[in-house]
């Protein structure tokens, strides 16, 4: 067969819209002692098994919930629409938890989004590492009037989130030995509290109060700060037992001013 | 310098599942090989990989740091790939002849390039800019292959020896790749170890492929890293240790991952088919 040469960005510009598109004719330029459509079918293959087996071990409730043909089906759509775009695999999947949040055709799980930030969070705090956590003494170190401008900072393994449906139930129901035949499930508003390192995880639930000041200060806001959004979230926030539970659950692994930069105890 | 600790013995390719066992007990190993990007984004897994490496030769060997992609390398995963093999001090680094990158996009594979006198020139200026970010050699592996390019204008062999010529890099010999490369494309794999820059070889890798049927009643072999090595690579192997003399050489194993002590068999193994190759040799030069 005659064809014209191609440059080397219009080899990669063809070869790239043939894997990604399964029904595609065979481009010209390829050669192959067998049929070329099942050479290049292995191409296909690797790129979408390769991409839909990582969006799998992302999202295990997820597909637990949906079951694995309509999982595949909706990863199938994502790929298209939100391939990667660096070679950390671990970092790829985040934008499924919106798309599942715009898909029209996962209305009748509307808690489907929930779930996979749930999933996607757990993978992430997980393989965190916990680093030593400071006794609630060491505020003691610093003057009353700074207490407000001080920044704490929090375990790296830990995700805050809210959520209209309890999907905290649906992982623990998934990972049970005996799941049940039927499950009555109701909208219900959660605050949830993802904490792991070095594989293991764990899911607590909070009070929207505890919630809105554990997050501030994972943003990194200073005290103050956090203690306004609690107390917004809930004008009877409880300052000294919320900070204490905070310390007590090892939750804080440095305190620094703003101003300090680096000068963390 | 890192390169002069290589050990030209068999390792073994260290994945995730495999981490933990290897910090806590330590097994008999001469090396492992990682894949940097496993541990960018995996804290846990990367402070197992530094426990390992007090203990352990490194090697690293990328799958994203795309060579052939005329986008250009992404210098932001290069930054960090550089970032761990500063942590590592690794005794050697190493990534394909292939593309992975286009248009900003990450498309997962090792995807394959026509041997032109363009992709010589371009394959040789990223490796370059790769080799001057992580300040030592980068070893360049032969792929696996399904398929060819009508315009190619050389051979592999020829297209590798040539960018070793402009950038002075080192070359990874995949032995199995060979044998499937040659058996899905219909080449002498004997030929082209014959005809592979051995003097450029700083490498070699062993792993396992499938064969599937086509549509045409024949056989196209996948390689899938997945099995056990195939006797037709054993004995290739041996026929490239005869050739370059011995080398560290990986059990590459990804997917159905086997025990860590079938891997360490494997790994035996390829030590003692290489022994007996250099025997063969010494035999011959004595007679």
């Amino acid at each position: 067969m005659m064809f014209a040469m191609l440059s080397l960005s219009e080899t990669q510009a063809q070869f790239r819209a043939a894997v990604e598109t399964p029904d595609s004719p065979v481009p010209a330029m390829l050669v192959a002692p067998a049929p070329l459509a099942g050479r290049l079918d292995i191409y296909r293959r690797h790129y979408r098994e390769g991409l839909t087996r990582h969006l799998l071990g992302r999202y295990p409730t997820v597909e637990w919930l949906l079951g694995s043909r309509r999982m595949i089906a909706v990863l199938d759509r994502f790929i298209v629409q939100s391939p990667p775009t660096a070679p950390c695999m671990a970092e790829y999947g985040q934008a499924l938890i919106a798309a599942l949040r715009a898909d029209a055709v996962n209305k009748d799980v509307p808690y489907v989004a929930d779930v996979a930030e749930l999933d996607w969070h757990l993978g992430n705090v997980s393989v965190a590492i916990d680093q030593p956590a400071l006794e609630i003494t060491r505020l003691a170190e610093f003057p009353g009037e700074m207490l407000p401008d001080l920044v704490l900072n929090l375990q790296p393994g830990l995700r805050f989130m809210t959520a209209g449906w309890p999907v905290d139930e649906l992982v623990r129901i998934r990972l049970s030995e005996q799941q049940p035949e039927t499950l009555a499930f109701a909208p219900g508003a959660v605050a949830l509290q993802l904490r792991g390192a070095r594989g293991t995880f764990g899911i607590a639930r909070l009070t929207p109060a505890v919630l809105a000041f554990r997050a501030a200060l994972a943003e990194g806001l200073p005290l103050g700060d956090a203690i306004a959004a609690a107390l917004a979230a809930d004008a009877a926030f409880d300052l000294p037992t919320g900070l204490a539970t905070l310390f007590a659950e090892g939750l804080v692994s440095a305190i620094a001013l703003p101003t300090q930069g680096n000068d963390h105890v | 310098m890192a390169h002069q600790r290589v050990p030209a013995v068999a390792g073994v390719g260290l994945r995730l599942q495999h981490l933990a066992e290897v910090a806590a007990n330590r097994p008999k190993a001469a090396w492992f090989e990682v894949h940097p990007e496993n541990f960018l984004a995996n804290p846990h897994a990367r402070e197992l990989l530094e426990e390992i490496a007090e203990h352990y030769p490194i090697s690293v060997h990328s799958v994203g740091v795309s060579v052939g992609s005329v986008g250009g390398v992404d210098r932001a995963h290069l930054v960090r790939v550089r970032e761990l093999i500063d942590r590592l001090d690794p005794i050697m680094v190493s990534g394909h002849l292939a593309w992975s990158t286009h248009e900003g996009d990450y498309l997962n594979d090792l995807l394959p390039l026509p041997y032109t006198a363009e992709s010589v020139a371009l394959l040789a200026d990223h490796i370059n800019q790769v080799q001057d970010a992580i300040g030592r050699p980068y070893h360049l592996e032969n792929p696996s292959s399904y398929l060819g390019f009508a315009d190619s204008t050389m051979t592999e062999v020829t297209f590798l020896a040539q960018l070793v010529e402009r950038t002075g890099c080192r070359l990874l010999c995949d032995v199995s790749n060979v044998h499937v490369s040659a058996q899905n494309l219909g080449y002498d794999a004997y030929r082209y170890i014959d005809e592979f820059p051995g003097e450029a070889v700083g490498e070699m890798h062993l792993g396992g492929f499938v064969a599937e049927a086509e549509a045409d009643a024949g056989t196209v072999l996948i390689d899938t890293h997945s099995r056990p090595i195939d006797e037709n690579a054993w004995d290739l192997y041996a026929h490239a240790v005869r050739r370059f003399g011995p080398k560290p050489t990986l059990i590459e194993w990804d997917n159905e991952l086997p025990t860590f002590a079938t891997l360490a068999a494997e790994a035996t193994r390829a030590d003692q088919v290489a022994a007996a190759a250099i025997d063969d040799v010494r035999h011959a030069v004595a007679v």
